[in-house]
């Protein structure tokens, strides 16, 4: 038996490609007023994930863009391609534990409180809340938005969110035109130098790759997998992860537990970053079995 | 650190330039031709990566007599740029090479001079760089036309994104690739500006300010407590910043704002404090109150024409002239109400950032009026005789193409030739513009990321041809 020769070469035709649209409900509130942010009924993020509204969130955002409407913002959340450009003001809130709401007046730039709630006004923009959860050791997750409109007309005091404010919808296809094949019960090394491009053809800088991840599907071939693309980390029956921060390629023999992949289930070899906004992998590939 | 303690030797090499001394046979005698110690040639030439910036390089050489000189940098057989010949002749002379891009091959050549005249050119060195963080943003550049002048872009970078660091330092080339970078969570790197002899890096950290080596250690530390916003470099190497301090007026606590030189050797001199000039911004405190601040002071620019500081009070709408030598103020223009200059098709602002001096006035960033929110940048010119300040051109607002509301920061300079570098902070954006306003250069960053006030660089790289 000729022994395979490695790495495996990662190009842009062998990962994934998907579409996707983010529904982000709008909610009107009295402008001029210091309105109360609500946020206790949630229960599910906008990747339709279990939420626990009191324990799961770290912080919150209130952002407004001077001169993109909010469905131009969502399209652009959506693709991760929002322009840095268009921010006019941005305030955060640190959360902590137990708590399901805030008063907008608790936020601040830097540290600085600005009164917020003055600029709460018509025309001024599109307002968004940003919902999320950050830890020391795992990726920021963005876990729901909703867009506020100020309005002089009777409106309420409070911004209220609801589960089905915003919500993810993918269009993933995860087996690229070349497909990716390696041995069977042996590791390898992997090599993504020459990636130029992420799952929605935009272009991929590789220094944002921190992570590779293999997952193993016992109950899921890819079909499934791909009709279920945004519960990819949670249907996985094992997963390894290694840290590839400042690599373009890896042995997949550091993943610890890891011996190579076998021809019954599915595999899927993923590459991500930990700084981005996104929670779409860099890169992800279907894993064949060589007979 | 010394130069025999050089850890990464990449070449050792002994490179003779013109003859060496013959040596006459054992026993013979050759009075004519002896070795000269003082024989021009270099003995070695090393390279050594930084450890904490990746993309940056010491080259060193030792020759046999003493040498100035500078690097060559090659990549693929093309000759690309060199480093500014060195000051002062050495027999071990070291150079910061700034300008590499990451994961990136190139070579470095060592052309020294001795004092007789002679050039000495060494074998070229491998110089592989490492890779970049994965905390860092993606920059994109876009040229106009005429593309934007030869330099490097020193700019601080501010996260919003958890979980990547909250604040760096970076250099740009002009394609908005990161040719510097150096990380700190504890640094206020809302500013950072190259030392006028182009060795260190001064910036704020809470309490202090730092004096940092281009291969990223850090060499003065200076402790304020109070220090705050920015800083702005003196010729003589001292330091002008702010300095908060606690004050009661008319029964009620404040925060003065100090204007304090600082010496790298930690000697501290208060020049001016805001209270010196109240009467004369005629400011109704009772009206002013952000954070407790007096005027809130953010700018700070040093007035080489004048002899004197320029000092920005952003919430009072304020810039106001401090003479350096006796510390008195020289003139306050303020849309807060008083003031000694008359507004001359300048209109009244309440928010600004960053300011320059000219030599018959200065430049100011700012960020909001009464009734607009774009930002814009603005050259001033003052007459103290006539007691005016005239708004002679201004660049951005509301009349311009697109309207940059930056809630913070905000960055305006003036380049020797003619070009203009704004910064419009918050909207990641850095913008170049010709001497009749024409854009050659937008560089954007992702979202999540802000940038701080930093400086066009074209000392730190010159053209091969360069004499």
């Amino acid at each position: 038996m000729v022994p395979w020769e490695g790495p495996l070469v990662l190009g842009d035709d062998t990962g994934f490609r998907y579409t996707a649209a983010l529904d982000i409900a709008s909610v009107p509130v009295a402008a001029g007023t210091d309105p109360w942010i609500d946020w206790a009924d949630l229960s599910l993020d906008m990747l339709g994930h279990p939420l626990d509204p009191a324990t799961d969130l770290s912080a919150a955002f209130v952002t407004v863009f001077g001169q993109l409407g909010q469905a131009e913002l969502a399209a652009a959340i959506a693709v991760d391609d929002i322009p840095q450009s268009e921010l006019s003001l941005f305030v955060r809130l640190d959360l902590e534990p137990g708590t399901t709401g805030a008063a907008l007046s608790e936020f601040t730039m830097l540290g600085t409180d600005i009164d917020i709630e003055q600029y709460l006004e018509p025309d001024t923009g599109t307002w968004m809340v940003v919902l999320l959860t950050e830890t020391d050791d795992a990726p920021v997750q963005y876990r729901k938005l909703l867009f506020v409109e100020p309005t002089v007309d009777d409106a309420p005091e409070t911004v209220v969110f609801e589960d089905d404010d915003s919500l993810f919808d993918i269009d993933a296809t995860l087996t690229g035109s070349t497909a990716l094949q390696v041995p069977q019960g042996q590791t390898f090394g992997v090599d993504w130098s020459s990636l130029s491009l992420d799952g929605l053809d935009q272009a991929l800088a590789l220094h944002k790759i921190d992570r590779l991840t293999v997952g193993r599907y016992a109950d899921h071939d890819v079909a499934s997998l791909e009709a279920a693309f945004l519960d990819l980390d949670l249907l996985a029956t094992e997963m390894w992860e290694l840290d590839v921060e400042g690599q373009t390629e890896a042995e997949l023999a550091e993943l610890d537990g890891f011996s190579g992949i076998d021809a019954d289930d599915t595999w899927l070899l993923a590459l991500r970053c930990s700084t981005c906004s996104s929670p779409m992998p860099m890169y992800l590939g279907v894993l064949d079995a060589l007979p | 650190m010394r130069f025999p303690e050089l850890a990464c030797v990449l070449a050792l090499l002994a490179v003779g330039c013109g003859t060496q001394g013959a040596v006459a046979p054992e026993g013979q005698e050759d009075p004519g031709v002896l070795d000269d110690p003082q024989e021009a040639s270099l003995l070695s030439v090393e390279a050594e990566r930084s450890d904490e910036v990746s993309t940056m390089f010491t080259v060193s050489w030792e020759a046999t007599v003493p040498t100035r000189g500078h690097v060559e940098i090659a990549q693929d057989g093309v000759g690309l740029w060199r480093t500014p010949t060195t000051a002062e002749p050495g027999e071990i002379v070291s150079v910061p090479v700034v300008g590499l891009r990451s994961a990136s091959t190139y070579t470095a050549t060592v052309v020294a001079e001795t004092e007789a005249g002679d050039e000495l050119r060494s074998e070229a060195l491998t110089l592989e760089t490492g890779t970049l963080p994965s905390w860092m943003p993606v920059f994109t550049a876009a040229s106009g036309p005429e593309g934007p002048p030869d330099g490097l872009m020193l700019l601080p970078v501010m996260s919003g994104v958890p979980g990547s660091e909250d604040h760096a330092i970076v250099m740009l080339d002009t394609e908005g690739e990161v040719v510097w970078f150096h990380e700190d969570a504890t640094l206020d790197s809302t500013v950072v500006q190259l030392s006028a002899d182009g060795q260190t890096l001064i910036q704020m950290t809470e309490g202090a300010l730092l004096w940092r080596g281009l291969d990223g250690a850090v060499i003065d530390r200076v402790s304020i407590d109070g220090v705050h916003h920015t800083l702005a470099e003196h010729p003589d190497g001292s330091v002008a910043t702010l300095v908060g301090e606690p004050v009661t007026l008319e029964g009620s606590d404040w925060l003065d704002q100090r204007l304090v030189e600082v010496t790298r050797d930690g000697e501290q001199r208060e020049l001016w404090r805001v209270t010196d000039a109240l009467d004369r911004i005629g400011v109704d405190l009772n009206d002013w109150i952000f954070d407790g601040e007096l005027g809130h002071a953010n700018a700070v620019a040093w007035d080489a024409w004048n002899d004197a500081w320029l000092v920005g009070l952003a919430e009072w709408g304020t810039v106001i002239s401090v003479d350096r030598a006796t510390g008195d103020t020289r003139w306050v223009l303020t849309s807060a109400g008083g003031g000694d200059l008359d507004f001359v098709g300048l209109e009244a602002w309440t928010h600004h950032h960053t300011l320059q001096a000219m030599p018959d006035g200065f430049a100011l960033y700012v960020n909001l009026t009464e009734h607009s929110n774009c930002g814009r940048v603005v050259d001033v010119v003052v007459d103290e005789d006539a007691q005016e300040a005239e708004e002679v051109w201004s660049y951005g607002g509301e009349t311009a193409d697109t309207c940059h509301t930056t809630f913070s920061l905000g960055d305006v300079e003036h380049l020797d030739d003619g070009h203009t570098v704004i910064t419009w902070s918050t909207n990641g954006l850095v913008e170049v513009i010709d001497d009749a306003g024409d854009q050659q250069l937008l560089v954007e960053i992702d979202f999540g990321y802000a940038l701080g006030y930093g400086e066009w660089i074209n000392s730190l790289q010159e053209p091969l041809d360069s004499p």
